[in-house]
Formats: C-alpha cells, structure tokens, sequence
C-alpha cells in the first residue's frame, strides 16, 4: 500500500523506499537471529520494551519494579503517573539551582527530567509534542532579567518555558483542547508570526503549518490532499488578530480581527480560529494523522491500517483524548510484535536519557546538552517547524562520532570527587549481581541493556575482549574493584554494548 | 574532452562499487593513487592529476541550500519593473540601493561580495527556477529539489546517487562531503556512508584516557560487534555503513585539517565555518566531488528586512572568501558553487512585513572560465498563477547542466529524463 501521507518517513523523502525495505525485512530478520531467542517472548522483555517506549529505558532497580505487575500492570502505572511522587526529581531540580533563562540550564533541566522522573510517560509525551507542535527558541528567543532588576521585580516571560509547562500539563488531555491551547501560547503565536496576522493582509504562516505539520497532513490516507492552498488562505484569515498583548500575553485584538466569511473545507461562515480547529477536529485525515504520528513515535513506521484503527477509533469516540489513545497503544498486540522490536532509531536525548538510568548515574547533567547538540537534538528548538525528522536521520559521521564519545565520556569517568558526575559503580554491579566470570559479566549486561538478543557471535567478541590481555585474576582470588580487569575491561566492555546498533534502538 | 574517454567514464560510472572492497577510505585520493601508478612518491605530488587528460578528474560541485525558501525577487532585484515595488511597499528594494547588474536586475546591497563575482564574469544566475505543480510545504518542496523527482520519493538523494553510483576513469569513487553535524537528505544513502563533519576537533575516536594503549583492542571489538549485527536487522545498512564511514575517514580529515591554513578571513558564523571546512576538503585532496552547505533562515514570513539582509549578507560574505580563499590556493579552477531554495515567496508582501510562500526563485552558478550572465527567462511579474510566479527553468535542467558539463556525469540516466541543459558552461548563449 503507498501512503503518501506526510509523517516521519514521507519527510525523510528519499529514505522512503530504503525505510519501507527495512520494515518488510524486519520479520525475517527477528527469525533469524542465529539461534537468539525471539523478539519479546516473555513478559520482562515486553515490559523492558514498554519502558523504553513509553519512556526513557531503566535501570535494574526500575525494571524489578515493573516486572512484577505485568504488562497491563505497567501500563497502569505509567499512564496513571499522577498518582506517583515526583518530589525527588523536584528536589535534585532546586537543588541545582539552574538558571532556566540560560538556554543550556533550560535543556539540561529536561535532559535531568528525562533521566530521574518517576514519572517517564509523562515526558515522553511532552517530547512528543515538542516535536509535534513545534516551537524554538532560535525564533522566539528566551527575555532575559534585567541586570540591575530589584530582587522583588517580576521575571520576564519564558515563552519556551511556558510553552513547555502547557504540554506537560495537557500531555494526554484531549487534542481540540491541546490545539486551542498551543493557538494561544505566547511562543506558538510568535514562532508562526501570528501575532503580525492581520485583517486584509493575514499572514499564512500558522494557518498553513497548523494543517499541514500538526494535525493534517498534506494528504489522507488514499492520497487525497487534505486541505487546498485557498484554505490555507481562508484559515489565515480566521487567526487574524489573535496576537499578543503589552505584557505579552495572548489577546484578541477585535480590530486586526477579518469578520467576513470564509470558507474552510467546503463550509462557509465567520470562523475564527477556534472554528478552524473544529473543522478541523472534524475531518476525517485528523484522527488518522494524530494516531499515525503516535504509533510511529511509540512503534514502529508505516503501520498497516487494520493496525491504526483502533487507535483511530479511540480518537473518534473519545473525542480525541490521547489518554485513551494511548492505552490502545500500549495494549496493542501488534506493539509487542516483532515488527516493533527495535524499530526506533533512539534519539539523542532518549539514547543519552537511557545510558544513565541503565547505569544509574548520579550527574548534574553538566555539558550533556552540549553533547545531545552535537547528536543532532537541541531541547527547545528543533531543526524547523517540522521538528527532528528522526529515525535513520539521527545516524551520521558525527552524530554516530558523539553517541559513542560521550558514553567514553560516562563510563571512563573515575574521579569520585567529581562535582558534576559521579563515577559508576561497576564493582558494585558485579558485585551485587555475584558476576565473577567473563560470560556471567557480559550475559548480565547484555540482557540489562539489549535484553540479550544478540548473535552468539557478538557475545563472542565481548568475552574475548574482556578476556583479552590475561586480565583474569587467578582461581580462588577474590576481584577488586582497582583490577584491570575491572577497572578498565568491564568499562570498555559495557562501552562496547551501549556502542552496538542493538542499543542505538529502542 | 574526447568522446571516447567520456563514453568510458559513463561506462564506469555505472559499475557499482562496493564500498568495503574498493577503497580502505573514504575519501580515495584518486589523486594519489595516480601518482603512485607513476612510481611517485604520492605524498610530494599536490595535484598530480592534472597530467591526466580527463578534465573532471578534480573538479569539485559545491551545493549552497539556502533554506526557508528565498525571496529571489528581493535578492535579484526586477527594479525597473513597477509593479515590483506596488506589491513590495515595505519590504521592497528602491533602485537607487541595489547592486546594479544592468538596467534590468541588481542584487539585493548586501552582496557586494557575490556582485564582485559577477563583475568578473564569474557568477551566472539562472532565473525563474521552479517546477510543474509547485508544492508550497517547505518539506515536499524540499523533498522534490533534494531527490529530484517530482513527488519527492527515491530511496536516495539526487547528489548520493551521483556520488555513490559514480567513479572516475580509474575506477576510484567519488567522494561526497557535508559541512555540519547534519547529513542533507540530498546526500543521504541508505547504504552509503557521505561524511557529515561540523568541528574537526570533535572527529575523532576518544579512547579511555586511563587505558589508551587498549584503544585498538576496543575499537577492533567494536568493528566486530557491528560487522555482526545481521543485514536484515533494522537500520542495519544505515548503522553499519555509517560506523565505516566514520572509522574509515578520520584520520584523512585530520590530516587535511592539520595542513590547511586559509588564505582568506571567513566571517566567523556557521556557514562561514562550513566554508572554511569545505575548503580543507579541497585543499587537502580528499577527492571530494560534492560538497554541501546550508544556510538556513529564509523563511521570512515578518520582518524579513533585518533577516534577509543579514542572511544575504552572511552567505555573500562567505562565498566571497571561500573564492578567494580557493583561488590563493590554485584550486578556484576545479570549483563550480551552485545555490538552490526550495521556492520563492508570493509576489504581494504580507501585512507582517513579510512574504509567504511562493513559487520560482533563482539559483547561483559560480565558477572561473564560466559564460557569467543571466541564464533562463526572467520572471514576469504581471502574469501570476493565483499571486504567484510561473516558473521558466526547470530545476532538473540546472542539475543536468551542472552533472554533465561540469561533472562528466551522465545526467540522463541520474535524473531519469532528458533535461535541456543551459548554456553557463560555455556553449550556450545568455539571454
């Protein structure tokens, strides 16, 4: 089937045909994986693949508390994350002391959000729809205080910050809701230009991408456009006047305001701006795009249509609640499949997210924006208005370069008076997990970070590496942490497995 | 060019070369290689093709995206048009600011830079620059110009598939280049690594700095694991042939990194330094056929006075010393830049002091010993398509141009069809 829909893959472009060839290759390829076992046989994979899914991945600890309820347990607990105490993330937050007008403190404190939160459905979906109804800082800027401000003077708006607040808040609310607040949003308003949209000359800027990037798509599931380039131009016309105010904060300005009838989708009337998302609510293409995009983010690409419907459905009876379209998801036989076993490419903030719980690091997140940066993935201003086009994209020479430099970085670190990242405990793992052999080590670790479907040839290559040099301490002596084979081959060897391609994908 | 070394280059053009088999790196210095035939020493010889008698064998496509879709009509001013100005009341260019080329068209007064090019005849711009049923979504839009198709699908990018599936007269690959740590979906190849490079500092392998001597050991485990992860798995091609990819061009790029110095001062913002990396890739004889840069921001949908003149400014700027810089170093003669945008913006400004999406806009040719001038027929102002501009020149026929006269590429079957060439390189008159 050729869906020509503009999502993640028609936006890749040229990677169309090479993507939709890997997706057919995929079911052949989870069966022959050289005698490995097959994709998410048992309930802790399919609760590890959940947690990478619907979150940031885990560590031991995290894994042993959601085992143990089951998958629909999992799914319970992460989607009913108000009921769990965020109160250390918080607290770690403040105690930092971040200065969120800086842009770097701004992205390392969802970057530390992303690693400590109890709470990692949460904001997996805020990432969702960062990348979905995009705005960045690179247009909108970020107000910074006055030098010489009294204490007591209020602080300038963070647009970014307040438009980051608002999809944290609505992450699974229902999606008119979700739209008629992001049309409102002060970095929404001032990063599609509709603040200069006026009555007789509109600017098509927001009207244009709202159809096209955050609800529509150019065209439906059978190749049909959409929407035409006069409703583009009728749409504008709705959002006339709904600008910003002195204290830059939303307002309608009646004046700037275009009453005449416009014409949208075939209907004629006076719409504003809350009409048009109506309308657009309406159309038959949204429900589709919003669940698409959500599968694709969640899954795995192209989902067939017999796959998408019940999340349409849900859409369409919930009156667009994403909360339930959600647990159709995450319930869905097909994401436990093989065809979504490692079928998303990380991106940098999940695959950097995901090395530190795995490795249960205690940093301040110093630099690492810097780091996800050079990966490709600035927090708080994507590459454009169509936000990061992700999956084979994400890989290049000098992203490909920074993922496995900055996990040198992370498991070389040895300096335990390091203020800003504490060394990780290797001794202690194998310590706690009793791992006092070459193939114990690496089938540990294996399994922690790549549920150990791997072919026996790369377990060979890890044992060899580790064995190599003649590292081993001899029969009967005790392992100490300050031995080589420690101290430098189990960091290497755990360097080596968060390189591979199985951990570059969740 | 005789037709006989032609037809074996478009021969050999066509076997497809594998990647691990043909070459221990990336960038295969066809260059050396031919001196090491002469029983030369490689390392002493700066260019010893040019002894050869293929004429493309070191010549080198540098692609400038201009991202957000220009406003050509801003850029090359139509400034004894009046309807120009009735539609561009605050955001149009009076004729007594622009650079003038001739009594019809001068460049936006930011390029003074480019606008010394084209006096020099050095600079062809090729006007009204489009495609049938223009797309007005910046991402399709983008998709067509990058896989040059017309529905924006292929499985690679129109300057991958020139790179990969090309060699030059001794079988040695083509390489391809892309300033910036994001790989441009034009250079994009499921299976073909094109080095996508923002700092040279960073291009390196970082070994354990405790345990340095264990690097190899590591890196040689690291191979392994790769070589091993079956072909069939998800993003295998994509993961394997980018880890190559990157192993197997380090240790040239710092080499050329460390022997290059500028010869001209590049302005010191992101396409500058792009430039600047391009021109080691040159200078150091890495064998790059395509290299890539984008500028990005044209997107002016307000206020695009400020925006526009300093992106003007920047990308004028930047080509002026990159040209200098080449032309210093003996290299401007195998150069050939050209510029493209995904469209141009709608006649009538917006009341944001700004312009929405259009159709047409011009692309820039910049090259020595090239017929300089305006090339396809200028834009009519007075006969618009809903607000817009009909397209005169197709882009295909500007990428057939370029592929096969400059590159000695065999434009036909890369594009698919037959595409009328135009005539800056030499056989052709101007309009």
């Amino acid at each position: 089937m050729s869906i020509a829909l503009r999502g993640a893959l028609s936006r890749a472009g040229m990677l169309f045909a090479g993507v939709a060839a890997l997706r057919s290759s995929l079911a052949s390829a989870a069966g022959s994986r050289n005698g490995a076992q097959l994709a998410l046989l048992d309930e802790r994979d399919k609760v590890a693949h959940l947690l990478r899914q619907a979150g940031f991945g885990y560590s031991q600890a995290q894994l042993d508390t959601f085992v143990p309820l089951g998958v629909n347990g999992a799914v319970d607990r992460l989607m009913n994350y108000d009921a769990i105490s965020d109160v250390a993330l918080e607290n770690r937050l403040i105690d930092l002391k971040l200065n969120l007008y800086n842009a770097n403190d701004l992205q390392r404190w969802w970057l530390l959000r992303m690693i400590y939160t109890e709470r990692p459905l949460l904001e997996k979906m805020t990432l969702f729809w960062h990348g979905l109804l995009v705005s960045g800082t690179g247009k909108v800027g970020i107000t910074q205080p006055k030098k010489d401000a009294p204490p007591d003077a209020p602080l300038p708006r963070h647009h970014i910050l307040e438009q980051n607040r608002f999809l944290r808040a609505n992450a699974v609310s229902d999606f008119g809701s979700i739209l008629k607040g992001i049309s409102r949003d002060p970095a929404m308003v001032l990063y599609l230009d509709n603040n200069t949209n006026r009555k007789g000359k509109p600017n098509e800027n927001y009207a244009r991408e709202l159809m096209e990037l955050f609800t529509l798509g150019q065209f439906g599931p059978d190749g049909t456009a959409n929407y035409s380039e006069q409703d583009v131009r009728e749409a504008a016309r709705a959002f006339t006047g709904w600008g910003l105010n002195q204290q830059q904060e939303f307002a309608f300005n009646p004046g700037q305001h275009d009453t005449g009838a416009k014409t949208l989708f075939g209907k004629t009337g006076n719409f504003n701006g809350d009409d048009v998302i109506g309308l657009i609510l309406q159309h038959p293409s949204c429900a589709y795009y919003l669940s698409k995009r959500l599968w694709e983010f969640f899954a795995y690409d192209n989902p067939s249509p017999e796959t998408l419907q019940p999340v349409i459905d849900a859409f369409n009876l919930t009156g667009g609640t994403v909360r339930e379209m959600l647990r159709v998801i995450f319930t869905h036989p097909a994401f436990y499949s093989e065809l979504a076993f490692r079928a998303k490419a990380k991106s940098p903030v999940e695959y950097l997210a995901g090395a530190s719980r795995s490795l249960e690091l205690n940093t301040n997140a110093l630099n690492y924006q810097s780091s996800t940066q050079r990966m490709g993935q600035r927090l708080f201003d994507p590459p454009n208005v169509a936000g990061w086009p992700g999956g084979a994209q994400w890989f290049n020479t000098t992203t490909w370069l920074e993922r496995v430099n900055q996990l040198n970085r992370i498991v070389t670190g040895r300096n335990a008076n390091d203020v800003n990242t504490k060394p990780v405990d290797f001794f202690g793992m194998l310590q706690r997990n009793k791992l006092d052999s070459p193939e114990k080590i690496v089938d540990h670790f294996l399994r922690l970070l790549i549920d150990a479907q791997v072919r026996p040839a790369q377990r060979d290559t890890l044992v060899a590496y580790l064995k190599d040099g003649n590292l081993w301490p001899k029969p009967g002596v005790a392992m100490k942490a300050a031995d080589p084979v420690v101290d430098r081959k189990v960091r290497g060897m755990v360097y080596l497995i968060m390189a591979m391609p199985e951990f570059n994908l969740a | 060019m005789s037709m006989l070394s032609r037809r074996i280059f478009i021969h050999d053009g066509f076997k497809v070369v594998s990647l691990g088999l043909a070459m221990p790196h990336i960038f295969t210095r066809a260059a050396q290689a031919a001196g090491a035939e002469a029983g030369r020493d490689p390392s002493a010889l700066h260019s010893p093709d040019a002894q050869s008698n293929d004429p493309y064998a070191n010549r080198t496509l540098i692609v400038v995206q201009m991202a957000g879709g220009n406003d050509g009509l801003n850029t090359v001013v139509p400034f004894n048009d009046p309807v120009y100005l009735q539609n561009r009341k605050n955001t149009g260019i009076p004729e007594d600011q622009v650079l003038k080329l001739d009594d019809r068209f001068g460049l936006h007064p930011a390029m003074g830079g480019m606008k010394s090019l084209w006096d020099e005849g050095k600079m062809s711009i090729v006007h009204g620059v489009g495609y049938p049923n223009p797309s007005f979504s910046h991402f399709r839009s983008m998709d067509i110009y990058q896989t040059a198709n017309p529905e924006g699908k292929a499985d690679e990018g129109w300057l991958a598939k020139l790179v990969k599936g090309s060699v030059d007269r001794r079988g040695h690959p083509f390489a391809g280049f892309a300033a910036g740590g994001t790989l441009p979906p034009a250079l994009m190849s499921p299976d073909y690594p094109i080095p996508a490079v923002s700092n040279v500092d960073n291009y390196k392998i970082l070994p354990d700095p405790r345990y340095a001597l264990d690097a190899a050991s590591r890196q040689d485990a690291l191979v392994k694991l790769y070589q091993n992860y079956p072909g069939g798995a998800p993003f295998a091609q994509v993961l394997r042939s980018t880890e190559e990819g990157t192993l197997s061009s380090i240790d040239q790029l710092q080499k050329a990194h460390q022997a290059y110095k500028p010869a001209a001062t590049y302005p010191t913002d992101g396409f500058g330094s792009g430039l600047k990396l391009l021109a080691e890739t040159i200078t150091g004889n890495l064998g790059v056929k395509v290299g890539y840069v984008t500028i990005g921001g044209f997107d002016t949908h307000s206020n695009q006075r400020n925006q526009h003149q300093r992106l003007l400014q920047s990308m004028s700027d930047g080509l002026k010393a990159f040209w200098d810089d080449l032309s210093a170093q003996g290299k401007a003669d195998n150069v050939m830049i050209m510029s493209w945008s995904e469209f141009g913006r709608r006649v009538a400004e917006n009341g944001s002091n700004g312009t929405d999406h259009g159709t047409a806009t011009p692309q820039f040719i910049i090259a020595n010993n090239m017929k300089g001038g305006h090339w396809g027929d200028p834009l009519n102002l007075s006969q618009l398509d809903k607000g817009n501009l009909k397209f005169t020149t197709d882009f295909r026929s500007v990428y057939a141009t370029v592929m096969d006269g400059w590159l000695g590429a065999p434009a036909d079957k890369l594009l698919g069809a037959r595409f009328p060439t135009l005539g800056f390189l030499g056989n052709g008159s101007a309009m």
